[in-house]
């Protein structure tokens, strides 16, 4: 594999890219709609969701537990469970739409053109192998359609391994590589799933829920080196997270997710100085401050999938409820220039 | 608690275990009606005879002290006695061991080799053709007398199309290091011998192999299509991994782990069900040995193999465990 | 008080709902049914067998040479054995055997196993050790195995063989049911009984017992396949029933002798264990996925 220096050189890639900016963006997610057959009936879990990720840029995907934004991402690396369907959309990486690819190209852009660090590291990793034999697979045999039963000892790549995870900040990369994953602490085991990820060298990384089944300063830690890393390697991230706090630590731009749909989307300081859905208002409001009143929750529970509210799917809970909003599904319309709101109180969404 | 101190707690545990067979097998044994002595001389013999050769067997001392005297000569490596073979039984056992040693780890091996593949198989084609055919294959395979198996095995490759012998063990290759043919044949370097040790072997060890086969079959699917739902799995696909690299290695060494120890459990029916098969194929066993000895109501040599069959039961479980905690780092390290 | 027994009404009710529920769930399953089927089928087998069989004189003593070994035809649909007696007539008698049998084994396994369990997980201590490790001293050997070795003390008989079976296999079930009273012990409803003062015994019988009876249903009816595979291999050996016993496994022993030429008398009987043993596994695998059971398999010195 050619190429990119694995260094802390800053800005390598940001130079290469100047001046490209506003070319199409890296990941396009174009109205997706995904059902879910399960024993008690279809749900339709994601209604029409679609975001953009330019590159070098970082994007938040925020909403609470169980509004889909896992299922998203596994749709982008299309690693649906089997009971999933694809109805619509398009989800197009670098100029190709990834539905129309067969399982053997997908597997090829897996890993060396966009890679996911997964949530739990206590279950990310296979507990009956050594970290070093994991991560010498991925170097090893990333994209290939067989890989042989013995792998050869290959320096080089042992090599690269070490380096991997010296860049992310593990103490004793040799001896971590002979340890296995029970042996790590959790904070350890999340750096070596970044490492996984980082390996192929992607363009795009998408991290779910980085951190949240650590303590809290040990993922604030992760989460700044992570960043660090990202800037310096000129990578594009999507950040899932049900926590604000991260999403404005770590993004360029938020996305709000609720109920299989998007409710919001604004650079991350607008969208923190002001809220326009009615959801995202909540959200902020229910952050706990040190000073001040203590925050409110929202009222009510995430729609069922399977009998979901027929038009704007949280207008059970929407203090702002109109008429309408039972009538007319809002659509996601620049209510100001660089904002995208969901809302009929914004008339851009309101279809004549 | 660490894994050694659980190894050794494990292994001293067989101990009283096996303590306590010895203890309910004698006590069974020795609390019967009828008198085996009479048996062993026959009727002609007269009651001074026979009254001096329970003296000599010690068999008219009180049971606590027969036992203690067992005991004694058991540690040592004296089973006894026995009235129907007119031979020490601990020789006995040494001649008719290894044949079922041969037999079962061949019907054990068997399994394995014959049921992860296609556990693999029903598990990566889940719900599709292969997958219902394992599973009537396993239903069948739990279900069929091992017995009459062996019996109809017998009939058609044996009687009826003479591709195999119909009983027996077949002449011992010319060198005796292990007792086992096949290894012996091949330590001799005589192919010749193992290929006709094999031929002896086939259908008795098929016979005998078929219930944990089936089970094997059923176990691996079930722990493959668990491993397949977990992250680690959705993770090493989400790197690019190659699916055969997935599949075999990483899915298959987890799934294996969990099935280990129902293999050692598993290896207790094949012990059992090795009376029936070595009784039809008339295969010179431990087992073969103690039904005979059961029905003559040797009684000695009863013990004995129970007790042999005890200790290597106990043996083989303690292996697995050992060798789930060398393959799984996660019991080291609790 | 009226309250109660209002809620003791629709406790009524929502077990028969939950019946109701469990049998449409079985019913999904055709292997299910078709365990079913073949278990009704067998036990109408030896409950009707002196009306079925053609010759239900053959079943015992009974011989006529001039048609020993005959090859199934119209008037033997199974053929007949070396002594002359219909296959069909004596298979359908073996039935009544190999059922009762099995139900008694286990009757009696279950009346000696589960109460030891039950002490053995609840009030623990010094006697439940005890049992436990006596219980890991009979399990110690495969059960066959211990069965064989128990009938070297008894004179060979169907009796005996019952005897002997049940002895090796009452273990199997103190095991499962102290682990399912160790788990159960913990829950919310003892405590809450423990509140209202019931004493150590009603908890034991009468509050954790009920809610472990299906994995107990589930095994009871995978081993009646079991028993009935293991004494009928005794029978086999001649270690259990005896001739002119029509016992399956006593039945293949016999026509042995006459293989390869008269192979019916050996291989029909064969199937008949072989199809009863399937429909109790199909039957027992129906009743564990209607149930949602796991039954868990303790190992020795765990």
């Amino acid at each position: 594999m050619a190429g990119r220096q694995l260094t802390d050189q800053p800005g390598s890639r940001e130079r290469g890219n100047a001046g490209t900016r506003c070319q199409e963006p890296l990941l396009s997610v174009e109205d997706l709609v995904i059902h879910f057959h399960l024993y008690e009936g279809l749900a339709r879990v994601i209604n029409g969701v679609s975001l953009t990720i330019r590159r070098g840029e970082s994007v938040a995907l925020v909403g609470e537990t169980g509004c889909g934004k896992s299922i998203t991402a596994k749709a982008i690396l299309g690693l649906l469970p089997p009971n999933a369907e694809i109805v619509s959309g398009r989800i197009v990486f670098a100029g190709r739409d990834l539905r129309r690819l067969p399982e053997e190209a997908l597997q090829k852009i897996r890993g060396r053109k966009m890679a996911m660090i997964f949530q739990d590291p206590g279950t990310a990793l296979n507990p009956v192998f050594t970290v070093g034999d994991q991560l010498m697979d991925v170097a090893s045999w990333q994209g290939a359609s067989r890989a042989p039963l013995v792998r050869r000892h290959n320096g080089e790549l042992r090599r690269r391994c070490l380096d991997m995870l010296r860049l992310v900040r593990i103490p004793d990369p040799e001896s971590t590589f002979r340890r296995y994953p029970i042996e790590l602490s959790g904070g350890m085991r999340q750096r070596v799933l970044i490492a996984l990820a980082l390996l192929g060298e992607p363009d795009l990384l998408i991290a779910d829920e980085l951190g949240t089944a650590l303590d809290v300063s040990i993922q604030d830690q992760i989460l700044e080196e992570l960043r660090e890393l990202v800037r310096t390697q000129g990578l594009s991230v999507l950040y899932i997270t049900h926590n604000l706090g991260v999403a404005r630590l770590v993004s360029d731009r938020i996305y709000v997710m609720y109920g299989g749909e998007i409710a919001e989307v604004a650079p991350t300081a607008a969208m923190f100085s002001r809220q326009l859905h009615p959801y995202s208002q909540g959200l902020l409001a229910a952050i706990p401050r040190l000073s001040g009143s203590i925050g409110e929750g929202i009222e009510g529970r995430i729609p069922d999938y399977i009998d979901p509210p027929p038009a704007c799917r949280f207008a059970p809970r929407c203090p702002f409820r109109m008429a309408i909003c039972d009538q007319q599904r809002p659509l996601l319309a620049a209510s100001e220039p660089g904002r995208l709101a969901a809302c009929h109180l914004y008339p851009a969404s309101t279809r004549r | 608690m660490n894994f050694r101190t659980y190894l050794l707690r494990r292994t001293l545990h067989i101990i009283p275990v096996l303590f306590g067979l010895s203890i309910l097998i004698f006590v069974v044994s020795r609390v019967i009606p009828g008198d085996p002595v009479r048996l062993a001389l026959g009727l002609e013999a007269t009651g001074e005879q026979v009254e001096q050769l329970r003296r000599q067997m010690g068999l008219d001392r009180p049971l606590v002290a027969q036992y203690f005297a067992y005991f004694a000569g058991a540690v040592r490596g004296d089973f006894g006695y026995s009235l129907r073979t007119h031979r020490n039984v601990a020789q006995d056992l040494l001649d008719f061991f290894p044949a079922t040693l041969e037999l079962t780890s061949v019907a054990m091996l068997i399994s394995v080799v014959v049921g992860v593949p296609l556990g693999i198989l029903a598990a990566v084609r889940k719900d599709q053709g292969p997958d219902h055919v394992s599973r009537i294959v396993a239903l069948i395979g739990v279900a069929l007398p091992r017995f009459w198996l062996a019996i109809l095995l017998q009939l058609a490759l044996a009687y009826q199309l003479r591709l195999l012998p119909t009983i027996g063990r077949g002449p011992a290759p010319p060198v005796h290091v292990t007792g086992l043919f096949l290894v012996d044949s091949l330590v001799a370097l005589r192919l010749d011998a193992f290929w006709t040790s094999l031929k002896y072997l086939a259908m008795p060890a098929f016979a005998l192999s078929v219930g944990t086969l089936a089970q094997v079959m059923r176990l691996i699917r079930a722990g493959m299509i668990e491993e397949m739902r977990r992250d680690y799995a959705l993770a090493a696909r989400s790197y690019g991994l190659p699916p055969n690299l997935i599949i075999y290695k990483y899915l298959l060494k987890n799934a294996f782990t969990a099935t280990l120890t129902i293999l050692g459990l598993s290896y207790g029916f094949l012990l059992g069900n090795a009376f029936l098969v070595e009784a039809v194929f008339a295969w010179p066993g431990l087992a073969f040995y103690g039904v005979d000895a059961l029905r003559y109501k040797d009684f000695n040599g009863v013990i004995a193999v129970t007790i042999v069959i005890g200790a290597a039961y106990a043996l083989v479980n303690l292996a697995t465990d050992i060798l789930y905690g060398y393959v799984d780092p996660r019991v080291r390290y609790e | 008080m009226a309250e109660i027994v209002a809620t003791a009404g629709e406790l009524r009710v929502t077990r028969t709902r939950e019946w109701r529920k469990m049998w449409f769930r079985f019913r999904q399953s055709n292997l299910s049914l078709l365990g079913f089927g073949i278990i009704a089928a067998v036990i109408l087998a030896a409950v009707f067998a002196p009306q079925l069989a053609p010759y239900p004189h053959h079943a015992g003593i009974f011989v006529d040479f001039d048609h020993a070994l005959k090859a199934p035809s119209a008037y033997n649909w199974l053929g007949t054995d070396d002594a002359g007696r219909d296959i069909l007539s004596r298979m359908l008698f073996g039935a009544r055997i190999s059922l009762i049998l099995g139900l008694m084994v286990l009757i009696i396994a279950v009346a000696v196993g589960v109460p030891l369990g039950v002490v053995a997980g609840y009030w623990g201590g010094r006697a439940g050790d005890l049992i436990m490790r006596v219980t890991d001293v009979f399990l110690a050997v495969p059960p066959i195995a211990l069965a064989l070795a128990v009938t070297a003390a008894l004179r060979p008989t169907l009796t005996n063989a019952m005897v002997a079976i049940a002895f090796a296999w009452w273990p199997w079930y103190t095991r499962l049911v102290y682990g399912q009273v160790l788990s159960l012990k913990e829950q919310q409803f003892v405590e809450a009984s423990r509140g209202l003062g019931a004493s150590r015994w009603r908890i034991a019988f009468r509050e954790i017992l009920p809610n472990a009876w299906s994995p107990i249903i589930v095994k009871v009816t995978l081993d009646m396949g079991f028993v009935i595979l293991t004494s009928s291999g005794l029978s086999f050996l001649g270690l259990g029933a005896q001739p002119p016993t029509p016992e399956w496994g006593t039945m293949i022993a016999e026509g042995r002798d006459y293989l390869p030429g008269a192979w019916w008398a050996a291989t029909f009987p064969g199937l008949a264990i072989f199809l009863t043993v399937l429909g109790f596994n199909l039957l027992g695998d129906g009743l564990r996925d209607v149930f949602d059971v796991e039954i868990e398999q303790w190992r020795a010195g765990n």
